[in-house]
């Protein structure tokens, strides 16, 4: 009885606030650790190099905290404002187009990849046999590294933009066929015996009973492909010789890494908020178009 | 000599989300008493609280004024004690365990040994007739067969009080009156008391040595009817003209709680 | 019978595909870096057999160090915050969004702190690809448990361990090989990809990026296959360990009802 449900306890702070808290502590922590891993045992810290003017020596010496391959969180973000190579522009905005190139490559191949997807799913879903026969392939296309293939997909299609969205897209388009297709079964018998009832249409189901059925499941779908073409658009630039994205700048900083670690790590963070961006900006499309529908999962 | 009660309600009150904008009289002001070997019913409109009442007898919700005592001790106690056994609404019954094991479950948790374990669960199953289904699994069973299954899991530890939550509402007509006949044959050979929640009054009356006919918002306890049709019952029950006049007072009460309610 | 319906379709389209790639080949004479005929890497792997063998094994062997490294930690951390359930629900959106970054850009910096060399060094890029998907999975499985089953347990008076035990785990389990199902080709794929910024030289990533550079097509192909091979055989190996472990589960079981 819905009565005997549990009370919401009236000393919780509201859900955003506690989650607002929730990631400046967890951030705080992050940098707390990684930076008392380098008092441990990092290189010594010249008073002249940190904000604090800190001078002090590590009792010991690892290999994973030196200033090498652990640079200091400040020297990191004083990076992204140093210029990028001798005489050039600012790494900030070296990273900042280099972004904006992966993110187009990352959407193109986003949307080939959608659109390939949702047709796939809508033709299986009619046609039986060919779902029997071509599923196990989809399901089997997955388990080739397509990131394997990039240096061939590279080939085939020449080096460019295109290639990359092309890898992108092919690692965007399984999660989302197979998602839509769980979603067009979704609704009950129960639902389509109804529709039929009414002596609807095929076209009248699908619109009005499957695809509305299906959009949560598509959606959850659109989110795993977001972080996919993201890691292809990245990977497929490295064996293309792209240089202008953040897979080019992740390979060449790193060939400088020697002199100047802080910015592949400057390079590297760009990659990670390329990916928590278009991962965000799915979601809010997700809040927007679902905004009406019961919440399905609390995790 | 008066027994003493097996459950008594002691000016209870309960307020779901209390000083919310959203809060809930779901009880008030209950004062009750159950017998040692009692069948009781409690039927209302829904949302009367008859679920809450239920659960507070264990202790699965606390009370928001008033006290619950069973066997003499607090409800709290009285379930660390284990001295009830539940059926609820649905089976929930464990995909991943067998018949056996699901009714094995409490006795597993209480610490018995494996030997008395498979003993009692045996027996038990042979009680609610599903002896040769041992190994089979929950979904391998129909609906019917699911609740007699947590039926024999609610008396695997021999309990002298059995709370049941609407255990036959989602079962069939025909198998719920079915039910009603074993749970009464159980009941019979068990010498439990039992606690019966229900929106049957056919359920309720066939069963019944007392039902509570309750008010809702606030819920509050509108009437006892006493049943006094001989024991045992059975098919004969059913044709009994003292039944239809029980359950026609039951109905009676059951409109005036309604209007009482609106 | 119902296997032959089942799986027919696929092999004969499997075999169907095949055959019109090789006739395509060599009708319009399609050159070898373009797309090499499938007779031509059949030959490629025979003839390297023994090779793509070994250094499959090398690669295999950092995505299943990486496996057991992140699934422990991924499902030991959602065991411990699954303590806590306001913990856990708060830092779920943080997992969900950590697992939108691409670890992948993090190999070199690995590499340089474990060694080139050193498969641990791609172990543990591997091992972080898979922890969030298994963490966020096991959250929810442990997370998700029916309310009524909670209640029963509670009306048992039963320790907050034993709810774990008896009803928590159990339910996590289908949500756990959901997460090993998606996991275990990410390994396969992030051992190979990781190889790419550089590595030892007797490893699959390594082989295929350099054969197909000095377009040996084939081979590079051989070696495409070779990785298809393991992730299949991973896949697997899942499969039957969960119809083993979980023959109670409805993505399982028979149809018997």
């Amino acid at each position: 009885m819905a009565a005997a449900r549990p009370q919401s306890d009236p000393t919780k702070l509201p859900r955003a606030i506690r989650q607002f808290f929730a990631l400046l502590i967890l951030l705080l922590l992050l940098a707390a650790l990684w930076e008392t891993l380098k008092w441990i045992s990092g290189d010594p810290w010249r008073p002249d190099a940190n904000p604090f003017g800190l001078d002090h020596n590590p009792p010991y010496r690892f290999k994973i905290a030196s200033d090498l391959n652990l640079p200091h969180l400040w020297d990191i973000f004083a990076a992204f404002g140093k210029e990028s190579r001798r005489n050039g522009p600012p790494l900030i905005s070296v990273l900042f187009s280099a972004s904006l190139f992966t993110f187009r490559e990352a959407i193109m191949g986003f949307i080939f990849g959608g659109v390939l997807g949702f047709i796939l799913a809508l033709i299986f879903q009619r046609y039986a046999l060919l779902d029997r026969g071509c599923m196990p392939y989809v399901v089997a296309s997955q388990t080739i590294p397509i990131l394997a293939i990039a240096p061939m997909v590279i080939i085939w299609l020449k080096a460019g933009w295109v290639s990359v969205a092309v890898i992108a897209a092919y690692l965007t388009f399984f999660p989302v066929t197979i998602n839509t297709l769980r979603g067009l079964r979704s609704p009950e018998p129960t639902a389509v015996e109804l529709m039929a009832s009414y002596a609807a249409t095929r076209r009248d189901i699908m619109w009005k009973l499957r695809l509305p059925a299906a959009l949560p499941y598509i959606f959850t779908a659109l989110k795993i492909s977001a972080t996919a073409s993201v890691v292809g658009a990245i990977i497929g630039e490295l064996p293309s010789g792209i240089r202008d994205g953040l897979g080019g700048a992740i390979l060449n900083f790193n060939s400088y890494y020697i002199t100047s670690p802080s910015r592949l790590w400057a390079a590297i963070i760009a990659s990670a908020l390329v990916g928590i961006l278009f991962f965000g900006l799915v979601t809010l499309a997700e809040r927007l178009v679902l905004r009406d529908r019961q919440a399905p999962d609390p995790v | 000599m008066e027994a003493v009660p097996v459950v008594s309600f002691d000016n209870v009150d309960k307020i779901f989300n209390r000083g919310g904008a959203d809060e809930t009289v779901a009880l008030k002001s209950i004062n009750l008493d159950i017998r040692p070997s009692e069948f009781i019913s409690i039927i209302g409109p829904s949302g009367c609280g008859k679920s809450t009442l239920l659960r507070l007898v264990g202790d699965l919700i606390a009370p928001s004024a008033g006290t619950v005592t069973v066997n003499g001790k607090e409800a709290h106690q009285a379930r660390l004690d284990h001295d009830y056994g539940m059926v609820f609404q649905q089976p929930v019954l464990f995909d991943w365990r067998t018949i056996q094991r699901n009714v094995e479950l409490p006795l597993e948790v209480y610490g018995f040994d494996k030997a008395e374990r498979q003993q009692r669960a045996r027996e038990l199953l042979q009680m609610v007739e599903l002896g040769g289904f041992e190994n089979h699994r929950p979904w391998q069973l129909s609906g019917g067969m699911q609740q007699r299954v947590s039926i024999a899991r609610a008396l695997a530890t021999a309990p002298k009080l059995l709370l049941m939550d609407e255990p036959f509402g989602a079962l069939d007509e025909m198998t719920r009156e079915r039910m009603n006949m074993e749970l009464h044959a159980i009941w019979r050979q068990t010498d439990t008391t039992v606690i019966f929640v229900t929106h049957s009054i056919s359920e309720a009356v066939f069963l019944s040595n007392r039902v509570i006919v309750m008010s809702a918002r606030p819920g509050r306890i509108m009437q006892i009817v006493d049943i006094d049709l001989p024991i045992p019952r059975g098919e004969h029950t059913r044709q009994d003209p003292a039944l239809f006049e029980a359950e026609r007072a039951v109905r009676e009460w059951l409109r005036k709680a309604e209007a009482f309610s609106a | 019978m119902s296997h032959t319906r089942t799986y027919l379709p696929a092999v004969v389209l499997f075999v169907a595909a095949i055959v019109v790639w090789e006739l395509f080949v060599q009708l319009f004479d399609i050159q070898q870096f373009l797309l090499p005929a499938p007779s031509v890497i059949g030959r490629a792997f025979a003839d390297n057999f023994g090779r793509l063998v070994s250094i499959g094994w090398f690669t295999t062997k950092e995505a299943l160090g990486g496996l057991l490294i992140g699934c422990t930690a991924g499902i030991g951390v959602a065991l411990i915050t699954a303590r806590w359930t306001i913990a856990s629900e708060t830092m779920m959106p943080f997992a969900i969004a950590a697992n939108s970054v691409p670890i992948l850009a993090f190999a070199p910096i690995v590499n340089n702190w474990f060694g080139v060399d050193n498969p641990l060094s791609k172990m543990v890029i591997v091992a972080v690809i898979v922890f969030f998907p298994m963490m966020i999975n096991t959250v929810r499985g442990l997370t998700l448990v029916d309310a009524n089953a909670l209640e029963m347990m509670r009306s048992f008076a039963t320790s907050d361990f034993r709810i774990v035990w008896h009803l928590r785990i159990p339910n996590a389990m289908p949500y756990i090989f959901n997460a090993f199902k998606v996991v275990v080709p990410l390994s396969m794929i992030g051992a190979v990809v990781s190889e790419y910024f550089g590595g030892n030289r007797s490893a699959l990533g390594i082989f295929i990026t350099q054969e197909a550079a000095q377009f040996r097509f084939a081979n590079a192909w051989a070696g495409i296959i070779i990785a298809c091979i393991v992730g299949i055989t991973l896949y697997a190996v899942v499969l039957v360990a969960e119809r083993l472990i979980i023959p109670w589960h409805s993505s399982v079981r028979k149809q018997t009802t």
